[in-house]
C-alpha cells in the first residue's frame, strides 16, 4: 500500500538550527529502550508498535 | 544530556514502578522529561501539561509540583475552562486547541490546527512543540496505565 502524506510544515528556506536539539535524541532513546524491554516476546512487540502506528497514522 | 535530571521530572509512583521494573527505562524517560522542556516556553508547556491531566481526570497529575515551570494558580484551575477565561494568550489557547486534539485523537489532527500553531511559532518550534507534547502525552498514559493495572495487585501483596 503507499501513501502519499502531505507536509504539515513549510520547508525552511535555508539551514536552520534545531530548536530543541536534544529532544529528538532524547525520544529516540526511550523509544529504543522500550523496543529492548524483554518482558514481551519481540513478536508481539512488533504487533503493538504497528497498531499503534496505524493508530496514530505514522507512516514512518 | 538534560540539564536537570532526578526527583519530579516523573510522577513519583511511575518514577518507583520503573526504577524497580525497567530501570533502563526510567533513565532514559528522565533525561527526555529534562529535555522537553527546554522545547518551548515551559510556562505554556506545563498549562498543556495541566491540559492533559484534567483530560484524562488525573488527580495526581494535576497535583503534583511543576516539573518545569509554575503557572500562575488562577491559570491552572481555570485550565478546563480555557476557552471561556480571559487568563489566556492567544498564543497559549493555540497551544491548547492543539493540546486537546492531540490527545483526543492525534490521528484528526487538521492542517489549520498545525497553521494555527504556526501563526505564533516558527515551524521549529512547532515540531519542537508536538515533540514535547508527545513525550508529556505518554508519560501521563504509561502512569495512569501502570497504576490502574498494578496497584490493586501492589495493594493485595
Amino acid at each position: 500500500m503507499t501513501s502519499v502524506r502531505e507536509r504539515r510544515l513549510p520547508e525552511p528556506a535555508g539551514p536552520t538550527a534545531p530548536v530543541a536539539p536534544g529532544l529528538g535524541a532524547a525520544i529516540g532513546a526511550y523509544q529504543d529502550a522500550v523496543v529492548r524491554l524483554s518482558g514481551l516476546d519481540p513478536v508481539t512487540t512488533e504487533l503493538v508498535r504497528l497498531r499503534c502506528a496505524r493508530q496514530h497514522q505514522c507512516f514512518t | 544530556m538534560a540539564d536537570r535530571v532526578g526527583p519530579g521530572l516523573l510522577a513519583p509512583d511511575l518514577d518507583e514502578r520503573l526504577a524497580r521494573f525497567a530501570p533502563e527505562v526510567r533513565d532514559v524517560i528522565t533525561n527526555l522529561h529534562g529535555e522537553l522542556w527546554k522545547a518551548l516556553d515551559p510556562e505554556v508547556l506545563e498549562l498543556c501539561r495541566l491540559r492533559i491531566a484534567s483530560l484524562q481526570a488525573d488527580d495526581r497529575e494535576t497535583a503534583r509540583a511543576a516539573p518545569g515551570a509554575p503557572v500562575a494558580p488562577e491559570k491552572a484551575a481555570a485550565i478546563a475552562g480555557w476557552p471561556d477565561s480571559p487568563l489566556f494568550s492567544d498564543r497559549e489557547r493555540a497551544c491548547l486547541a492543539f493540546t486537546e486534539q492531540f490527545v483526543g485523537d492525534v490521528a484528526g489532527v487538521t492542517q489549520g490546527d498545525v497553521d494555527a500553531l504556526l501563526e505564533h511559532f516558527s515551524p521549529g518550534e512547532v515540531q519542537a512543540f508536538v515533540s514535547a507534547l508527545l513525550a508529556l502525552d505518554q508519560h501521563q498514559r504509561l502512569a495512569l496505565g501502570l497504576r490502574t493495572v498494578l496497584a490493586p495487585k501492589e495493594e493485595t501483596a
